[in-house]
């Protein structure tokens, strides 16, 4: 090719490039200035928006509700516990079945990444709903929603640390004739008890934060404090049991971030 | 080696105690879990017939879906907005991320340490609260409606958008930056210059996964009165109309399910054209 042809070339790709980009942006500049013309034009009644009126209803702080609320925020602390520890150990043989390549076979690693999907694609409030449905309103149904909506994360991230595992601890245990236990043992715990931990106390900091909501379907915690204050219609309440659930997630996110950096 | 050092036997021992911590901890978890669902009511023997119970309950009352009221128009146009709405937050909240990030990061601090603080304390301020708690707050300031459907997923996906993208900066690689700021390159010329090239996969992939966020989050926001499919959610389950509400759920998983897969689909495509 002489020179002048690689020129040519490389301007033509270089202008079709461009091209390329300039339609991907335009696709998206349409695609989000619909949207928003949806909403804002063709949804939005701005009669009904009182920012005024509903900043000054947010205003209000109602101090006579908080003495009430020790009770809802441990709750909603045990509802995060316990839905973590039920996650985790409901997450172990998903897991086990999700490894690429691992035990459970094909259909066993098909069979993992659905439920794992399955898991994170359900919102938290809506396993609230279905297991409120299921098993009556209380903290059980707050349990086992965020235990079923942990599973998805926590399976994820820990097979995703077994396929990452160097594999030469293990080809030298076995090597030096180490049984399958004693590889999981010496070869595998060390490396991944640690990493295992850590996600769980991710997790446990995410679930703090769903603890709280939760209630607002019927399962118990802040949420149904949340829930009874909005029914009397007290703003008040409805502020003071929000910041309530703000220092409990700082709490949580902080105490997650402490324990992740001590298991470094 | 002969007689052991006392340092090395001391550090030994401190190892030692440091991999029985996170045993100890397992184990306390363990001792305590009694005693936890005691203070929450619930009956341990319950957990155990419990998935039985639940089989029965959705097999009896939630199955078979009953599908009639998924193919109404108004549950179409319902659809519709949930998507707007995804659509609409997701642009907004990187619009307004990608600042946060960029003043956020550690490694590129554009605006001095102040800022930098204050965009962090932004972002955390945004993610700390749980996202239905913003519709909450948007609901009771806007009204009902897509809108403050719209400003609650907004500052959802501003607050984790803006923490992942600072985290994808802080680990672009520092030598780029160092070579140009030594060549006075102004804060400007050093994200497009230094950083972006660095971070472009990684923030595409950011802004799909924003996408699959807001999505998932965008069709229960109607539950608390900011419209989209979550509205028909409410009032099936308000009604009690259980079979309904399991249609609107297989919809509701079987979209972000699609969704989910053309991101995977785009975010792998980004891969490859940057590989």
């Amino acid at each position: 090719m002489t020179l002048a042809a690689q020129v040519q070339d490389l301007l033509a790709r270089r202008r079709s490039r461009a091209w390329r980009r300039l339609r991907w942006a335009a696709g998206i500049t349409v695609l989000v200035g619909w949207s928003l013309g949806a909403i804002v034009l063709g949804d939005a009644d701005w009669s009904r928006v009182g920012a005024g009126r509903g900043l000054r209803l947010l205003w209000a702080f109602d101090p006579g509700v908080l003495a009430g609320l020790a009770a809802p925020a441990l709750d909603s602390v045990l509802i995060a516990l316990l839905g973590t520890v039920l996650g985790a150990l409901l997450a172990a043989p998903v897991a086990v079945l999700g490894i690429r390549r691992g035990p459970g076979g094909r259909a066993g690693y098909l069979l993992g990444r659905g439920l794992m999907v399955l898991s994170r694609s359900v919102h938290e409030v809506m396993w609230g709903l279905l297991f409120v449905a299921a098993v009556g309103l209380g903290a059980l149904p707050g349990i086992l929603a965020l235990a079923v909506r942990s599973v998805g994360f926590l399976a994820k991230s820990t097979a995703e640390a077994v396929e990452d595992l160097p594999p030469a601890a293990l080809d030298g245990l076995r090597a030096a004739g180490a049984g399958p236990l004693q590889c999981l043992r010496h070869g595998l715990l060390p490396c991944l008890l640690p990493q295992w931990l850590g996600f769980v106390l991710f997790e446990l900091e995410v679930n703090v934060r769903r603890a709280t909501v939760v209630g607002l379907v019927g399962a118990g915690g802040l949420g149904l404090a949340l829930q009874r204050q909005f029914a009397a219609y007290n703003w008040g309440g409805v502020v003071a049991v929000l910041s309530v659930v703000l220092a409990l997630v700082a709490v949580a996110e902080g105490v997650s971030a402490l324990g992740r950096r001590a298991l470094r | 080696m002969s007689a052991p050092v006392p340092a090395l036997q001391r550090w030994r021992r401190r190892r030692r105690l440091r991999a029985l911590l996170p045993l100890l901890g397992l184990l306390v978890t363990g001792l305590m879990v009694p005693g936890w669902l005691e203070r929450l009511d619930v009956d341990p023997v319950l957990l155990r017939s419990m998935p039985g119970e639940v089989a029965q309950v959705l097999a009896t009352r939630y199955l078979p879906p009953d599908f009639s009221v998924v193919a109404t128009p108004g549950f179409l146009a319902a659809l519709a907005g949930t998507l707007h709405v995804a659509v609409a937050a997701t642009a907004l909240g990187l619009l307004l991320a990608v600042p946060l990030a960029w003043a956020g990061a550690g490694n590129l601090r554009p605006a001095g340490r102040v800022l930098q603080w204050l965009a962090r304390l932004a972002a955390m301020v945004c993610r700390s609260v749980h996202e239905m708690v913003w519709v909450i707050a948007a609901v009771t300031v806007l009204g009902f409606g897509l809108l403050p459907g719209l400003a609650a997923m907004t500052l959802f996906c501003t607050g984790f958008a803006a923490r992942l993208m600072a985290e994808a900066l802080e680990a672009a690689d520092g030598a780029p930056l160092q070579a140009l700021r030594a060549a006075g390159a102004s804060p400007w010329q050093l994200l497009r210059f230094a950083a972006w090239p660095q971070v472009r996969v990684a923030w595409t992939g950011i802004a799909l996964y924003s996408w699959d966020v807001v999505f998932r989050a965008a069709t229960i926001i109607g539950f608390f009165g900011a419209g989209g499919i979550g509205e028909y959610l409410h009032e099936a389950v308000q009604r009690v109309e259980s079979r309904q509400v399991s249609a609107i759920v297989l919809v509701v998983v079987a979209m972000v399910l699609v969704g989910e897969t053309l991101s995977a689909l785009a975010r792998a495509r980004v891969g490859r054209a940057s590989g």
